[in-house]
């Protein structure tokens, strides 16, 4: 089986940072897993879109469209624009509470509520979470990838992957304020998929690859 | 690991003892990681100028039985033609491998052209790996063919495979020999006599080369049936992944290609025993479907085959696209998907170019030559380049009229200057105007053409990721400072004036005078706007453990023009409901650029005067 992640959001949020943290870290949980990047000018403030497949029979590089099992969006806005990756019928969608408006002239943003439903009747089951505000909180303000990158660790570690201690090895910066913050953000978004995995405990949320035995199917 | 520090690796392992390139995504982070481990290794890895001397450097390296490596993107490879032609004629001694970095799709380019191509018109074998891991061992292996066949090999990566991460086997890197011996041989001497015999010997190589990719290992047959895919590269994955999901049901033989150019004729062939129909998948021209068309034709055989009818042409590979050509293909019907450059959006949402940083000094610079340029009525015509400042062909700038290649601007602008009566701007970055921008800019002294170039020195190459330029100050001990002012004097421009792109005013200026001295004297002005690219003087700053000050709107004297966050448009100020103007202090690198451009002084220092006055005091050195 393959897992098909995509995250998105805007050019300079880390999104780079996130992907390959967790790549590498699926690949040290004894998983095959490929990351696709874009570099150069897609970055400087740009949309961005990486794509992180985690599975022994995967290929290709990026994700087929409608196949994500996860998007993670860092900001709102991204994540309506790649919906064409999402399913209704298995697709998990967290979402970061942000909106960044583009800086063109005049860019006329759609409400954050349009978005979010949007989003919401794309994918079988969207989290909106305060990545941000959170990140914010615990001291570094452009931390939210670090949260999402404890989200998605926690996931993974329910469905088999050890991931947390790897990860926290190799978030930036370890020795300065900064990494601590990263630390501390990390372990906050873990918690978040904890309570998350918690809620939906026993329910039919239609998000049947959802489960510890994934990576051994 | 990242597909190019994988066939980093993999020229470590094949005894790679030079490297030299000219950064351009996506192919920058190959030299990037040689560098950080050449002291240790003990090995020369350098940034050339542009891509002609890097592979001049190189291929010296070669021919003085160093093996060695040069890398770049599609497009760095024209520039560095000419040598390549000659590269072929003369053979290498040891071990030359040039890799090639495409960029289909284009999401870092001005186009999407397949140099495998290249390969084609100057006979030297490319070689294509299909994914990171296999990239290390295939460029490993390039160092060993190309040192038998005593030729260079291109190897040719892909945006999806130099950008992608996947696992890496690591083997061991031999001793690097790094000191080579030249002999002095007519070879090498391409004057039309000698030039003659090489080409013969060079044919000769050729046909060994041609009967070597038979035993390369990265080609291979995989899986038996009557549906022959071949496929090369990167599209082998896609191909590999849809037919072992079961999707397109079996019966398929794939043949898995590594060598797109030359094919491997022999085990082509035997692909082909028992087989109906051929279906060729590859990214961009029909480079393997041409040679496999030409093959079965002088063998005699007759098939039905497929290629780009099935496929398509244009943009990079994809899941949607493999899968329609597959069915396609067996089911005797037209495709359904073809390549498209993007996919429908779900919901209208605004789009997002990238933009300049916050604090880049490119934004000020350019606010303020539209602002001239609009309060004059001028007629112009703003010649760009390629770099960061190519975005200001976006709103609210609009100031790149013509982009085409590396040192454009200036070359364009001095045919522009020629045949038109509006004012002439060139637009250059410094590590662009080394790169190609200094041949036009004599002809344009030698012509005596009115023109103004204006080079944008950041003191770095930013865009493709900060490597060093001939204008970067102090980055290392054996590199020597450049001033672009004493560059462009010395080529006998006699109107050159360095400014500071924070200071409208003093942009405005400079522009006044360079125009009266362009029209009257009949002769190219230069400015030079200088300022460190703002993730270089942030990243000092964080080094330092700086906190930059903040700016804030003081909403009670905003009047809600949208100066700041429609024309200036800096990223970290955004619109309220009302349209008052609000600044992110997330996003904010408290740089004060903005200050200047609100007309009732409504943006003002979070903190205190004073505090500021310090602080600013404090930060200025590491934006200078």
């Amino acid at each position: 089986m393959a897992l098909n992640i995509i995250v998105v959001g805007v050019g300079g949020q880390g999104i780079l940072t996130l992907s390959k943290i967790l790549g590498a870290c699926a690949v040290e949980a004894g998983v095959k897993a490929l990351v696709a990047e874009t570099h150069g000018m897609s970055q400087r403030g740009g949309s961005v879109i990486v794509h992180v497949r985690v599975g022994n029979d995967v290929y290709a590089p990026t994700v087929p469209l409608r196949e994500a099992h996860v998007m993670v969006t860092l900001e709102m806005l991204e994540g309506a624009r790649y919906l064409n990756y999402v399913n209704p019928k298995f697709s998990l969608s967290v979402v970061n509470d942000k909106v960044l408006r583009p800086s063109i002239p005049g860019a006329k943003v759609p409400e954050k509520e349009t978005i979010l439903k949007a989003i919401k009747s794309h994918s079988a089951l969207t989290v909106v979470v305060n990545a941000s505000e959170e990140a914010i909180k615990l001291g570094n303000p452009a931390g939210a990838n670090m949260f999402m990158l404890g989200f998605l660790a926690g996931l993974l570690e329910f469905m088999g992957l050890p991931m947390q201690n790897c990860c926290t090895d190799r978030i930036p910066y370890p020795s300065t304020d900064l990494g601590k913050a990263n630390v501390a953000i990390f372990k906050r978004g873990l918690v978040e998929a904890s309570a998350f995995l918690e809620r939906i405990r026993g329910k039919d949320m239609k998000l049947p690859w959802l489960k510890r035995s994934f990576f051994k199917d | 690991m990242l597909g190019n520090e994988a066939i980093a690796r993999g020229a470590l392992e094949g005894g790679m003892g030079l490297a030299a390139a000219y950064p351009g995504t996506p192919s920058s982070e190959i030299v990037e990681s040689l560098l950080k481990v050449k002291d240790k290794l003990g090995i020369y890895v350098e940034w050339s100028v542009n891509e002609k001397v890097a592979f001049e450097v190189s291929y010296a390296a070669a021919i003085s039985g160093v093996k060695s490596l040069v890398a770049m993107k599609h497009v760095g490879l024209n520039v560095a033609a000419d040598p390549l032609m000659s590269s072929a004629y003369t053979g290498v001694r040891e071990s030359f491998v040039i890799v090639t970095a495409d960029d289909p799709s284009m999401w870092s380019s001005q186009n999407e052209q397949d140099n495998r191509l290249y390969g084609v018109h100057a006979y030297i074998p490319v070689f294509e790996p299909s994914d990171p891991g296999e990239a290390k061992e295939l460029c490993k292996f390039a160092f060993e063919f190309s040192s038998k066949v005593r030729h260079p090999v291109i190897l040719r990566t892909t945006t999806r495979l130099s950008h992608t991460r996947g696992p890496v086997t690591l083997g061991a890197i031999p001793r690097l020999i790094t000191r080579g011996e030249f002999t002095r041989r007519k070879e090498y001497v391409l004057t039309p006599s000698n030039a003659r015999k090489d080409r013969e010997a060079m044919l000769t190589r050729w046909k060994k080369i041609m009967d070597e990719v038979n035993v390369v290992p990265f080609n291979r047959i995989e899986g038996d049936g009557k549906n022959l895919v071949v496929a090369s590269g990167i599209a082998y994955a896609y191909v590999k992944e849809i037919i072992a999901s079961g999707k397109v049901g079996d019966g398929w033989k794939i043949l898995k290609l590594s060598t797109p150019y030359p094919i491997p004729r022999k085990l082509l062939l035997k692909a082909l025993e028992g087989v109906e129909k051929v279906l060729i998948v590859e990214e961009l021209e029909p480079v393997v479907e041409k040679e496999v068309k030409a093959t079965l034709y002088e063998e005699g055989i007759t098939i039905e085959l497929h290629g780009k009818d099935l496929i398509g042409l244009p943009y990079e590979m994809s899941h949607e696209r493999v899968y329609s050509a597959l069915k396609s293909f067996t089911e005797g019907r037209k495709p359904t998907v073809l390549a498209t450059s993007s996919a429908r959006e779900a919901l209208p949402v605004p789009p997002r170019p990238p933009t300049f940083c916050p604090g880049c000094p490119y934004r000020p610079l350019f606010y303020a030559i539209r602002r001239y340029l609009d309060r004059r009525k001028l007629n112009y015509v703003a010649a760009g380049d390629i770099g960061c400042y190519a975005l200001a062909h976006n709103p609210p700038y609009n100031l790149q009229d013509v982009i085409i290649n590396m040192g454009g601007s200036i070359g364009t602008a001095n045919g522009f200057a020629h045949v038109l009566d509006s004012v002439i701007l060139a637009i250059i970055g410094d590590s662009t105007f080394f790169h190609t921008g200094i041949p036009p800019l004599v002809n344009a002294v030698w012509h005596r053409t009115p023109m103004i170039t204006i080079i944008l020195d950041n003191e770095i190459t930013a865009m493709t990721g900060h490597q060093p330029s001939p204008t970067t100050r102090g980055a290392d001990a054996t590199e020597n400072y450049i001033p672009l002012e004493s560059v462009v004097r010395g080529l006998g421009v006699n109107f050159v004036e360095v400014i500071d792109p924070f200071d409208v005013s003093q942009v405005e200026n400079a522009l006044s005078k360079a125009m009266e001295y362009a029209s009257k004297r009949r002769e190219p002005a230069v400015i030079i706007a200088r300022r460190k690219c703002a993730l270089s003087a942030l990243r000092s700053l964080r080094k330092a453990g700086i906190k930059p000050p903040l700016f804030k709107v003081d909403l009670s004297k905003c009047i809600k023009c949208g100066m700041c966050y429609n024309i200036f448009a800096c990223p970290a100020i955004y619109p309220d409901k009302e349209g008052r103007a609000h600044i992110d202090p997330g996003l904010c690198v408290g740089c004060g650029a903005c200050v200047q451009v609100c007309p009732v002084n409504a943006i003002v220092p979070v903190d205190h005067p004073d505090t500021y006055e310090l602080q600013k005091g404090l930060i200025e050195k590491f934006w200078r």
